[in-house]
């Protein structure tokens, strides 16, 4: 049986209505689906109302518009579940998480494959700015998206491979520039203010707030590194490696976050200098090469340069990450992505540093 | 081999969400959209004769129920009767008595449920009385539940997922001989099945008329003379102060007109659509393997049929039965293995994993034959291809 059609994650945002809207001119069967995924606002009994609803809305008529059916699918608990208790359990051990990766992987690309064979589509297709390729046997690899300022690959290297064979990036090969244009030409002009969110089950991007109300407080010492208490912290999970604001200590020279020992419960500053890192070594990896060897780029944190990587060395289950220059703020919880030539070809969770 | 997609195929088989209007109900409603848009408060002709169209609306809804026109309360739906009942009476209680105990069902419509949840934030004591596996609520455990502290009992007239009608004059007999008021949501009953509030012995009762073929935004509240009762909130008086607001003209003319079609066509038209519901099911049952309909055993009203079918989700059936254009409902609005399941399927005892395969098909008076003929040749089609993909081996 052929299997015809295209599921269009639908968000609502630009970037996801010109993908739909793309896919719909050059000629797909397209089908929309907006995932429900949280609303803070929601849960927290906050009088803000959520952003997702206008989004939400903003989809269904784009589809009305194009003369395509829109579905809206429930999986709140599946996002709780996976990607909002990761969070905040990674913020809790003293962590800076990225759960948009989380979500690529176990929510919205399952989702929307599952959407898919529920409608018999063959394909599905995001709004993501990233391009797919195909290895020597077939398999298809992320790769950076044509357009370098909005490439988004960082955040797809853990999507599983079964879905990436089905999967489809109309805005890889564009330039954002171009699909604004687009946009703006269909009346899919942005929401001000409201096109991308650091996170967007905190849809007013207050992350203090949102850490304070779901995780509370639990003080302790900052400290430097020989160990001489500087003042003191309300919580690990409301600092991050790099982090200066916020500490009120007179020092001779500003000081940094360098390390998070959420045993001791202690944030540890150090100056400038040694917030930089030689080496990452990272868990829960999804290598797509056994080739590990020269030619390697490393990104370690979304919209940093890559850095150039001198060695690698697997230990068991972790990778241990040698950069040729010490790159700034390592952080345990985010993501390093490994590049050969612009592809993906893997990647894992920063565990520490060393 | 696959259904065909037919994309002018439009069958609509979801009449518990929400039904179309009869012609006779449009045509009644259209004047008091127009010439007849004068305020029924207002003393001059403009008002008056409005005053009459409502008149004769609460008599129509009155005759429906076997109730009194004065015991017949005009809101805006099943939603806003529910909590009108339950809270009203608990208005009017608080002040007679330190009775603080409700009694309700795990089945309610969330309209009730989260209300009587609502309630228990403010220190109300709240008795969820569990149904059997046909999905009837256990009589014994009201019985044993109801006590001196009890100031109301609300359980529905028939279930909205599986149609179970609830044991309502057995509930009154025990109600009655305590004194005690007794509210049926009878959203699901109205319309599908005679109701006669003396025979049920309730003291309220909840109807909406987009059920049964009347507009939406508009229903009432049947209202036992004696029962005491608080309006929820303030305003005019309009409907004896206790629901407050300019009465809803045009949609309360519509009630009225589809309460009146009801009383003509509903023994008939019941018995030919009951005939097709289990046609329907018995077909469903011969041609796909592991179904089970949900509340079989129940005595049920005739246009409803709740299945539940292994190894596939019932929002996959469903989305897939929309591509080929037959409207039907899943039994929860969730999405996969990770989310909840129907609540009301649940409750009937079923393994949450195989309730998640839930589905409701519910027929009103436009279903032919020929519709359910063609629903026989794509459900299973729907079922095998979903079943080739499903995990859930």
């Amino acid at each position: 049986m052929k299997r015809e059609g295209v599921v269009v994650g639908m968000s609502g945002g630009v970037d996801s209505s010109s993908a739909a809207w793309m896919l719909h001119g050059e000629g797909h069967r397209v089908i929309g689906v907006t995932l429900r995924l949280y609303c803070y606002a929601r849960a927290s009994r906050s009088p803000r109302p959520c952003c997702s609803d206008e989004l939400l809305r903003r989809a269904r008529r784009l589809c009305a518009k194009l003369g395509v059916d829109h579905h809206v699918i429930d999986v709140e608990n599946e996002f709780r579940e996976r990607v909002v208790r990761d969070f905040l359990r990674e913020y809790r051990a003293g962590r800076t998480p990225n759960p948009c990766i989380v979500c690529n992987e176990k929510v919205k690309f399952p989702a929307l494959a599952r959407v898919a064979d529920w409608l018999g589509c063959e394909r599905i297709a995001t709004g993501h700015y990233a391009r797919l390729v195909r290895g020597a046997r077939g398999a298809p690899f992320v790769a950076a998206a044509l357009d370098e300022t909005k490439d988004q690959s960082y955040f797809l290297y853990r999507v599983p491979v079964k879905i990436l064979e089905r999967t489809l990036f109309p805005l890889g090969g564009t330039l954002k520039e171009s699909v604004k244009r687009d946009a703006s030409r269909l009346g899919l002009g942005s929401l001000a203010g409201r096109e991308s969110q650091d996170v967007c089950f905190i849809p007013d991007g207050d992350l203090g707030s949102f850490l304070r109300y779901e995780i509370g407080s639990s003080p302790g010492d900052v400290v430097d590194r020989g160990g001489r208490i500087l003042g003191r912290h309300d919580g690990v999970h409301f600092y991050t490696i790099g982090q200066r604001r916020g500490f009120g200590i007179a020092a001779g020279e500003p000081l940094y976050v360098s390390a998070i020992d959420e045993r001791e419960n202690r944030v540890v500053l150090a100056p400038k200098d040694d917030v930089f890192g030689e080496r990452a070594l990272c868990g829960r990896l999804r290598l797509r090469s056994r080739d590990l060897g020269g030619g390697l780029m490393a990104k370690v944190r979304y919209r940093k340069p890559l850095a150039e990587v001198a060695r690698t060395e697997l230990r068991g289950r972790l990778l241990a990450v040698h950069f040729r220059e010490p790159q700034w703020a390592v952080t345990p919880g985010q993501s390093l992505v490994l590049y050969r030539d612009g592809v993906v070809i893997g990647g894992g969770i920063i565990e520490k540093e060393a | 081999m696959c259904a065909k997609i037919d994309r002018n195929r439009r069958v609509y088989f979801d009449h518990n969400a929400t039904t179309y209007l009869r012609q006779e109900v449009v045509d009644a409603m259209l004047p008091y959209f127009r010439e007849r848009f004068g305020n029924a408060s207002s003393l001059h002709f403009f008002g008056q004769e409005n005053r009459d169209a409502v008149d004769r609306s609460r008599a129509s809804v009155a005759e429906l129920l076997s109730a009194e026109p004065e015991e017949v309360i005009f809101t805006s739906g099943g939603t806003e009767s529910d909590n009108l009942a339950i809270r009203g009476v608990v208005r009017a209680r608080r002040r007679l008595s330190r009775a603080n105990h409700i009694i309700t069902s795990d089945i309610e419509h969330p309209a009730v449920l989260k209300t009587c949840q609502d309630l228990e934030g403010e220190g109300y004591r709240v008795s969820y009385i569990p149904c059997d596996a046909r999905g009837v609520v256990r009589l014994d455990l009201i019985g044993n539940a109801l006590s001196e502290d009890t100031l109301l009992v609300s359980i529905m007239l028939a279930n909205n997922e599986t149609g179970a009608i609830q044991p309502i004059r057995e509930i009154s007999a025990l109600t009655r001989a305590r004194g005690i008021p007794f509210h049926t949501d009878a959203v699901q009953g109205a319309g599908k099945i005679p109701i006669d509030v003396d025979a049920l012995g309730v003291d309220l009762l909840s109807i909406s008329a987009h059920k049964f073929y009347g507009p939406k935004g508009v229903g009432a509240l049947y209202v036992r003379r004696g029962t005491a009762l608080e309006a929820v909130y303030t305003g005019g008086s309009h409907e004896c102060g206790l629901r407050p607001g300019t009465e809803n003209i045009p949609g309360i003319v519509g009630l009225g007109e589809a309460a009146r079609i009801t009383r003509r066509d509903l023994a008939r038209e019941m018995e030919r659509i009951g005939g097709l519901r289990d046609r329907l099911e018995r077909e469903t049952l011969a041609r796909i393997e592991d179904v089970v309909v949900a509340g079989a055993g129940a005595p049920r009203v005739p246009n409803t049929s709740a299945m539940v079918v292994s190894r596939v989700e019932g929002e996959a059936i469903t989305l897939r039965l929309s591509m080929l254009g037959f409207a039907i409902s899943s039994g929860s609005a969730c999405a996969s293995g990770a989310n909840e399941p129907s609540y009301v399927l649940v409750a009937l005892g079923l393994d949450p994993a195989i309730a998640q395969g839930g589905i409701r098909v519910s027929l009103g008076v436009a279903n032919t034959g020929e519709e359910i003929d063609a629903f026989l040749e794509a459900f299973p089609q729907v079922v095998a291809r979903l079943r080739e993909l499903s995990p859930l081996k």
